[in-house]
């Protein structure tokens, strides 16, 4: 779509015919309009916009119901009618577009009233029947935004909350909006093919949801459940498992238990043993410490024993009163006579005078009698000690090889024990509980699940009876249903194309914008379309930085709309004749004030972008913003096909010969706004001045 | 009137080694004798059997009273006299204070006897005293043991 003509008959400012060419000149595709504020740029922009699309209010400007000049609405008399008029002449792939909007005007009340629209658009000179058709399938009303900007609006693609703007705008330019539409079409088709299944099937009194849509749910439903029972089989053949190993866990405790107890009897046999060959040497010990010297002096006894014998028979051995006899009786105050004494009466000194004369050999013989005695008991104690002391000994042996098997059957059963360890089994047998818990639930919803799925398999045979009964009963039915199956087949697999599409256009789109942002910025921050589709800067860690500059922010969104308009004239160069691929290849931009109040470093970055973003671009800005072309000039002075002056006749000056309301051109000072009688704009090409 | 019983037997200072082995309450890991009087009449046997006196010269630990000894230990000092004295029997009169001082004497000589020869087994390895005793005890008995008694007594 190129801009070529724009024909405005008293359209607001503009009094009687209007004409401004835009049309590309060898190769030059820039086109200036240069105005004071409210003399009429955005108007003309207005224009173009109301010429294509239409509509009772006027956009882009304030008093959006004016559409008649008012000097020439000043004349018209109560109720008196005048026709305004918007012709746009456009090509696009090389097809000439006249497209001619009129609107009829009535004075009543002093106010402009609509009394008739018309609109008329002829294709290579052939009137169209659906005009706005035509024009829509060009460039639909929901696209004006991206190619008609106003002012600061240029921005508006660098707010996040624009993101739906950012994803339309890809749909619409790069041709998605066509599937798109394609894809409401077949949704449609199948929303109506089911209806008029219903119908059918209600005037043969079938049921009201379709025996193939209840199929398709049964069998849905019949793979989960089948899905969830062989999950639940898995589910019992591990808590089986689980409960087997336990079981043989817990068994081993029982044998642990008797191996256990077994080894308690005999930690106790041990220390019996132990116990009783302790007793065994402290008696060993005992009998060496106490009998031992006797044992030894085997000899000594024999021989002592056979002097006193030997002795006694030779009758060396003294005989008499026995002293010690004597000694008794006098301690118990008794006499030999028999008379019972007091110390130191005559009994008494009698028995002393006896002891006085009873000679020691009388106490040798006692000693001798109580060695015989002593001896005598003692005739055999070598023997005797050796007997017992080797019963000690065999009993010790035998009680250390008692002890030693015990210990190796002890320590035997220790070794089973300590390799066959098993777990607590309090937590064994609290685990099993849980697990046989476990289980038996699963087996109960297992069963709820068979149940369900008898249900359904019985439901399902019903069905398929219904539907061989409905297919023998009626083709139309089938016919609907192929329908139907494919319309639903091609919704699937447009969506998923059309999400595919999108998808690669955003990531090449991103990539694209940010190259060139960096090679305008050269700054280490990143311009993306991210995957929620906001047009966004990051800067350092992928911080989101967007906002911060309205500069940045105007300059992304021009890259943006350039991308986007490049990637789309690219795909028209590619594109095959045979496509069903309505709408403009190329498009063109008319911008108006993009420089707002930035400084020329940044009025330089966007002019740059705004000079290649379109095959077309159309700039509406102001003598200030121009700057007599010290800032933009050089950046476009290649490009430029036309420059247009609006020159405001007023009756009286707004700006009086200042500088402010003068552009020079070709150092030539032209006034931009010159005293008049009428008010009214006039519009220069600036060649002809 | 008995002049013994005040008596003290002496043992020599150089032997008290033996009774700290082998007295239990000195030394509960090699002690197996509960009373000091044992170890002495076990010593004055082994004198006597090995026929080895001693007399105590010079200094002397803390001797033991006589009243100390076991009647039936007093006895067998009887009858080591008897022996020793080759069956003169006064020399058992205990009211006569040179026979009473001889016979102090001639019991210390046989307990130093035995008592040296115990020393001389137990210093090298005091911790295996039991078996040295025994031992000691055995090789002397094991003439004179009866047949059925010897498998004790074999080493």
């Amino acid at each position: 779509m190129i801009l070529k003509r724009l024909v405005l008959n008293n359209f607001r400012q503009f009094k009687g015919r209007t004409v401004i060419d835009f049309s590309p000149i060898d190769g030059k595709h820039v086109t200036f309009v240069y105005a004071s504020n409210g003399v009429g740029k955005t108007t003309l922009l207005s224009s173009i916009v109301w010429c294509l699309y239409g509509g009772d209010k006027l956009e882009y400007i304030d008093q959006k119901s004016l559409f008649l000049n008012k000097s020439l609405f000043q004349e018209l008399s109560d109720f008196g009618e005048m026709t305004i008029e918007a012709t746009l002449i456009f090509e696009d792939r090389e097809k000439q577009y006249t497209v001619k909007r009129t609107i009829v005007i009535q004075n009543v009340d002093n106010k402009q009233k609509i009394t008739d629209q018309n609109l008329e658009v002829q294709i290579n000179n052939e009137t169209q029947y659906n005009p706005q058709d035509r024009i829509n399938s060009v460039l639909s009303p929901a696209m004006k935004e991206y190619f008609f900007f106003e002012g600061e609006g240029v921005q508006k693609f660098a707010d996040e909350s624009n993101y739906k703007k950012v994803q339309d705008g890809i749909k619409n330019i790069m041709k998605i909006d066509t599937r798109e539409k394609a894809l409401s079409y077949i949704e449609s088709a199948r929303s109506k093919f089911a209806k008029e299944l219903k119908e059918i099937n209600a005037e043969q009194g079938n049921a009201d949801i379709l025996p193939e849509e209840e199929k398709e749910l049964l069998i849905e439903k019949q793979k989960d459940i089948k899905h969830n029972i062989e999950k639940l089989n898995k589910d019992i053949e591990t808590f089986d498992d689980i409960i087997k190993k336990i079981e043989i866990n817990l068994l081993s405790i029982e044998e642990i238990k008797i191996l256990s107890k077994e080894r308690e009897s005999l930690l106790q046999d041990i220390e019996k043993a132990k116990e009783k060959r302790k007793n065994l040497q402290a008696q060993q010990k005992d009998k060496i410490a106490k009998e031992a010297y006797l044992a030894l002096s085997n000899d000594v006894l024999t021989i002592s024993k056979n002097i006193i014998d030997e002795k006694r028979e030779t009758g060396i051995l003294p005989v008499g009163i026995r002293k010690k006899f004597v000694e008794e009786l006098i301690n118990s105050h008794m006499c030999i006579c028999g008379t019972t004494f007091d110390s130191g009466d005559k009994h008494h000194n009698k028995l002393l005078n006896i002891i006085e004369s009873v000679s020691d050999e009388s106490a040798i013989e006692d000693i001798l009698n109580e060695l015989s005695y002593f001896i005598e008991a003692k005739k055999d104690i070598t023997s005797k000690y050796s007997l017992e002391y080797k019963t000690l000994s065999d009993e010790l042996t035998n009680t250390n090889e008692k002890l030693n098997s015990l210990e190796q059957k002890f320590s035997t059963l220790e070794d089973n024990i300590e390799d066959e360890f098993p777990q607590n089994e309090e937590n064994l047998i609290s685990r099993k509980k849980q697990t046989i818990n476990d289980r038996d639930n699963s087996i109960k919803t297992k069963e709820r699940f068979s149940i369900e799925l008898e249900e359904i398999e019985k439901k399902l045979k019903e069905i398929e009876t219904l539907i061989n009964k409905y297919e023998t009963q009626n083709e139309a039915i089938n016919l609907v249903r192929d329908r139907i199956a494919f319309c639903s087949e091609a919704v699937e697999v447009l969506s998923k194309e059309n999400a595919k599409i999108i998808e690669q256009i955003r990531c090449d789109l991103s990539k694209k914008i940010n190259d060139k942002f960096q090679t305008i910025l050269h700054a280490q921050k990143n311009a993306k379309i991210d995957d929620d589709f906001r047009l966004i800067i990051t800067e350092g860690d992928n911080e989101n930085i967007s906002g911060k500059s309205g500069g940045e922010g105007q300059l992304i969104s021009l890259l943006f709309i350039s991308t986007l308009i490049d990637m789309a004239r690219n795909r028209e160069k590619e594109r095959n004749t045979s496509d069903i691929d309505p709408g403009a290849g190329i498009y063109p931009i008319v911008i108006d004030a993009p420089y707002g109040k930035f400084d020329t470093v940044y009025k330089q970055y966007i002019s740059e972008v705004v000079r290649d973003m379109a095959p077309q671009v159309i700039i509406l800005l102001t003598q200030e913003q121009w700057n007599d072309g010290k800032d933009l000039y050089p950046i476009f002075k290649d490009d430029i096909a036309h420059q247009y002056v609006l020159i405001a006749h007023r009756p009286k000056l707004s700006h009086s010969f200042s500088k402010t309301n003068r552009i020079n051109y070709n150092g030539q000072s032209i006034d931009m706004e010159i005293l008049d009688d009428d008010e009214y704009t006039e519009i220069k090409n600036m060649k002809d001045i | 009137m008995n002049l013994l019983s005040s008596k003290r037997l002496k043992k020599a200072k150089d032997k008290d080694i033996v009774f700290e082995i082998l007295d239990i309450k000195k030394n509960k890991k090699t002690g197996f004798f509960h009373k000091m009087t044992e170890i002495y009449a076990f010593a004055v046997a082994l004198g006597i059997k090995s026929k080895k006196t001693e007399p105590i010269i010079g200094g002397n630990g803390d001797p033991i009273a006589v009243d100390l000894f076991s009647e039936e230990q007093q006895r067998y000092f009887d009858t080591v006299i008897l022996f020793h004295e080759a069956g003169d029997i006064t020399k058992l009169n205990k009211e006569n204070e040179e026979n009473i001082n001889r016979y102090v004497k001639t019991i210390e000589a046989y307990a130093n006897g035995g008592l040296a020869i115990i020393k001389d087994k137990l210093v090298v390895h005091p911790e295996d005293s039991f078996n040295i005793i025994t031992r000691l005890v055995h090789e002397e008995l094991k003439e004179v043991i009866p047949d059925e008694a010897k498998g004790a007594f074999e080493w």
